[in-house]
């Protein structure tokens, strides 16, 4: 079934590169990519909609010309840009749902607070070594992202040798993130308030019930975050 | 880096930082044989991936059509990645030989008790994936059994394949081409893994051992044809 709306893609990594795949094989017309990196060779592994031969190539435009060849039906607007808090509002018009294929906190919070600010539905999925999760946040939230993590973590949380993940942990995230996209649009999601765990060395997955936080900053009762301000999600920011 | 070479070291590096790889492990990624019975979505999106961490020999057995295709797809994400072409479907005993010395099978739908004998006998590990419009089970069957036939109830969840949401058959090829990549890399002895992943609201997803049945005529005590001497379980 060919679903007409239009889904904004933040990253064309790991996570994205699965989530497009899925997107585009279930129907989907309309997909704006969003990533202002380069392809380097330490991607290629996990990253498969980024052919060998595009090492130094943007990958929001390697994204969209793989795709493009595989799936011709799908119009991919690719946009070499940072998702952040000053186009955020500009790249989500248009769009039914934002999936968050981001791979650093403050993209993720920033997608979480512009989705839920401009009352799309998100996706998000997170992959480390061989384990991921997913959630799907509500128009409005209710849960959302915050109600579960808050804030953002100090500076200096997860720096380190960067290591993994395996390569198709996340494809498997990714995927179940267009699924779950596709299935919000369709009217059935499945993974609403619902927090997905996947670990690929025992091949399971578990789901974990997330209550909506009543003092959460931006779905809460009494919200403080009522706009996106850039300073907000800077890593620099000490935490209050 | 023992083993492998600076291109190697430099494309999976991250991979390798993995405790759970290594160099060791991405060797043998290297050195694995993948086949792939029958073509389709779920083995595309399993042999892109698989490729992509480093799977350079693939052995498919496909219904014609999709061989080309994939082979220049692989190649693409991987120049080393080959694909050979092997007739399907076989009868009886051809499946032995179309198993032999390769390192993990993946199964699209799961509806042949000969190839699940073969695979048995040649001690090839199987994962054999089903899909439909909302679910996907994952079946990881590791060398000597268990295996499907009388272990469990799953031929008759696994071989009723109907038609798949595609986007679901994406994520059904990524899970195989995660549960191939730790057969590889765990070498491990005897397990059998069900996953089972049901697309709606309230479904809980499902995971869990597969029991050995010892009366089972493929791998159980009664399938001497199938024992494997026991110095193989080591190789």
């Amino acid at each position: 079934m060919i679903l007409e709306e239009s889904v904004l893609l933040v990253g064309a990594g790991g996570l994205g590169c699965g989530a497009a795949l899925a997107l585009a094989a279930a129907g989907l017309r309309h997909l704006v990519v969003v990533d202002d990196d380069v392809v380097e060779e330490s991607n290629l592994h996990r990253q498969v909609l980024h052919k060998n031969a595009a090492v130094g190539m943007p990958k929001a435009q390697s994204l969209a010309a793989t795709l493009a060849q595989r799936y011709p039906s799908v119009e991919v607007t690719q946009m070499q840009t940072r998702f952040d808090a000053t186009s955020a509002a500009r790249l989500l018009q248009g769009c039914a749902a934002l999936v968050d294929a981001s791979d650093n906190f403050r993209t993720k919070f920033l997608c979480n607070d512009a989705a839920v600010l401009a009352r799309i539905p998100l996706v998000h999925a997170a992959v480390a070594g061989l384990r991921g999760q997913l959630l799907t946040v509500a128009a409005g939230g209710r849960p959302c992202y915050r109600c579960l993590f808050e804030d953002l973590p100090p500076p200096d949380a997860g720096v380190g040798p960067p290591a993994g993940p395996l390569g198709p942990v996340p494809g498997v995230l990714g995927a179940l993130q267009g699924t779950e996209a596709m299935r919000f649009l369709r009217g059935a999601p499945a993974f609403v308030g619902r927090l997905l765990q996947y670990d690929a060395a025992s091949l399971s997955m578990r789901l974990v019930r997330l209550r909506p936080n009543p003092h959460c900053a931006v779905c809460g009762t009494r919200p403080t975050i009522l706009g996106l301000d850039p300073s907000a999600y800077s890593m620099q920011r000490s935490s209050p | 880096m023992s083993g492998l070479d600076p291109q190697a070291v430099g494309r999976y590096s991250r991979q390798i930082a993995l405790p759970e790889v290594g160099s060791l492990g991405q060797a043998r990624i290297l050195a694995a044989r993948i086949v792939l019975v029958v073509d389709g979505l779920v083995a595309e999106t399993a042999a892109r991936y698989l490729a992509g961490a480093g799977v350079c020999r693939f052995r498919s057995m496909a219904r014609g059509s999709g061989l080309g295709d994939l082979a220049g797809v692989l190649a693409e994400l991987n120049p080393d990645a080959r694909v050979e072409a092997w007739p399907w479907p076989l009868e009886g005993t051809a499946w032995v030989s179309a198993l032999e010395e390769q390192t993990v099978v993946l199964r699209v739908g799961f509806d042949d008790d000969a190839m699940v004998r073969a695979a048995v006998r040649v001690a090839v590990p199987v994962v054999a994936v089903r899909t439909d419009a909302a679910s996907i089970d994952v079946l990881s069957l590791r060398r000597h059994g268990p295996c499907p036939h009388l272990c469990l109830d799953v031929p008759a969840c696994l071989s009723n394949a109907t038609e798949s949401d595609p986007g679901i058959s994406v994520l059904a090829g990524a899970l195989a081409a995660c549960e191939i990549l730790d057969i590889v890399l765990r070498q491990a002895g005897p397990r059998a893994r069900h996953l089972r992943l049901v697309l709606g609201p309230g479904e809980e997803p499902l995971a869990q051992d597969i029991p050995w049945a010892p009366e089972c005529c493929a791998c159980g005590g009664g399938a001497s044809e199938a024992r494997i001497p026991q110095q193989k379980l080591h190789d």
